[in-house]
């Protein structure tokens, strides 16, 4: 569920985990349009030969359908890996800045022991930074391999709407389908820009937005 | 994360639980939901482990800005270690978890979230239209414990008392109630340090109009099963792990 502008303060983590919450939603439309598609298949089934130009749109829509719903899978999985590295992250960072504490208590008698478990703690945070970074970067193309998508079903959709003018008294119906299918595919373009938004009101994702776009 | 709608009557009740992307050897939880407009109640919200995915699953159900509190129903990690990532998600929200473990529970993290102690006698949270009651459930197992009964759901979120220990994809619900003690006479009779603090919760349950009871691990209890659970644990004897004090063994 889309969040409001109290986002801005969110840590990253949260808005991570938020946008994987968000994407489910998704799941649920591209199976809608799988669904339109098993439909089409059957009006352009009857429709014989009418809709012979309508008939190989309809397997297509229907492939459409079925990889965004490995898409959105892969991005929830994603987007909650992020997550995940993020509190990790958090959780470095806060032993990071305890051992630094530790370190200003015993001033100039620091022992190397503290010496050592602060060389170890900033690696340990360089390496989930590197993962965060990764894992981000991952998002990254799966949010653009859906837009990209997105666009296939825009064409798609004025391509089934233009065959469905010769399909007689099926035009009705095949017209309908055209239009189930371009609302899925708005309501999908829509979350996804919510998701954007939601990525870019945190600081720490500004570069990523950034690449993103 | 698996979910299912307990109750939807003006408001709602969500399950939250068997994370499949949970660390293996972390125990699985179950999480309740109170979602009621802009007043919603995360019951017992989970270990920092399971964090991110218990967090993303509530988003698709509430926006994060209208979860008003949270609910302890003890201090042990599986409960409440991911309080200072809530602080961080949430930091309007209020705490209300038992008084006695204010000083142990601010251990986890939390310097937005207010901490509100909920008296030994237990009270009453109004949230828009539910109306849900603090019920003491102290040393079962924890000595500062609370439970939760919605009168309006007739459903008590019963903590620890309840659970099973049983394998990631088990059902939510209790299917074969004789079946099901074999995974939870261990956990009781270990976990459960009193007979007097038992006996004294059955009696009081007893008394309340209960549909559901849903524990925090293991299955939820669904009518007559409400009432053999009740029989079961009373007769069942627990704190078995204080041996029979042996004299001439000490002497």
């Amino acid at each position: 569920m889309i969040q409001n502008n109290h986002t801005e303060q969110r840590p990253f983590f949260a808005l991570a985990a938020t946008v994987a919450g968000t994407l489910e939603s998704v799941m649920q439309i591209a199976r809608e349009i799988s669904i339109a598609a098993k439909n089409a298949k059957a009006i352009a089934e009857r429709a014989g030969e009418k809709a012979n130009g309508f008939r190989p749109i309809t397997d297509y829509i229907n492939e459409i359908g079925q990889e965004m719903i490995t898409l959105v899978k892969a991005i929830n999985k994603s987007a909650l890996k992020v997550s995940r590295i993020a509190v990790d992250e958090l959780r470095a960072e806060d032993a990071y800045q305890r051992l630094i504490s530790a370190k200003a208590y015993s001033a100039e008698n620091t022992p190397e022991s503290i010496h050592q478990l602060i060389l170890e703690a900033t690696e340990a945070l360089s390496i989930n930074r590197a993962a965060l970074e990764n894992e981000k970067n991952k998002l990254i193309e799966l949010l653009m391999a859906i837009k990209i998508q997105m666009r296939a079903t825009a064409v798609i959709s004025t391509c089934s709407r233009v065959e469905a003018t010769r399909a007689d008294e099926y035009e009705t119906n095949l017209e309908a389908v055209a239009v189930n299918v371009e609302i899925a595919s708005d309501k999908i373009k829509h979350i996804i820009k919510e998701c954007d938004d939601l990525l870019n009101t945190s600081s720490v994702s500004r570069d990523f937005v950034r690449n993103f776009k | 994360m698996k979910e299912t709608i307990l109750f939807d009557q003006g408001y709602e009740w969500i399950y939250f639980g068997r994370d499949l992307d949970k660390p293996e050897k972390i125990i699985d939880t179950n999480q309740y939901l109170i979602k009621d407009g802009n007043r919603c109640l995360l019951l017992d919200p989970g270990g920092i482990e399971t964090f991110s995915s218990m967090l993303a699953s509530i988003t698709r159900h509430v926006r994060l800005e209208d979860i008003s509190d949270l609910f302890a129903s003890h201090q042990d990690p599986d409960i409440i270690s991911s309080l200072r990532l809530w602080d961080k998600a949430l930091p309007h929200t209020r705490l209300h978890a038992p008084w006695l473990w204010e000083g142990f529970i601010r251990h986890f993290g939390c310097n937005n979230i207010e901490y509100v102690g909920i008296p030994d006698d237990g009270g009453v949270l109004q949230l828009n239209r539910a109306k849900i009651h603090f019920i003491p459930a102290h040393y079962l197992h924890s000595s500062g414990n609370f439970h939760i009964y919605d009168p309006k759901a007739k459903l008590l979120m019963s903590g620890d008392v309840g659970a099973a220990l049983e394998p990631i994809d088990s059902g939510i619900f209790v299917e074969d109630f004789s079946e099901h003690t074999k995974k939870m006479t261990l956990f009781h009779q270990r976990w459960m340090p009193s007979n007097k603090a038992k006996n004294d919760w059955i009696s009081r349950v007893r008394e309340l109009d209960i549909e559901m009871m849903a524990p925090q691990h293991g299955r939820i209890f669904k009518g007559e099963d409400v009432k053999r659970f009740l029989d079961w644990f009373e007769e069942l004897d627990v704190g078995i792990a204080i041996k029979p004090f042996d004299k001439e063994e000490a002497a």
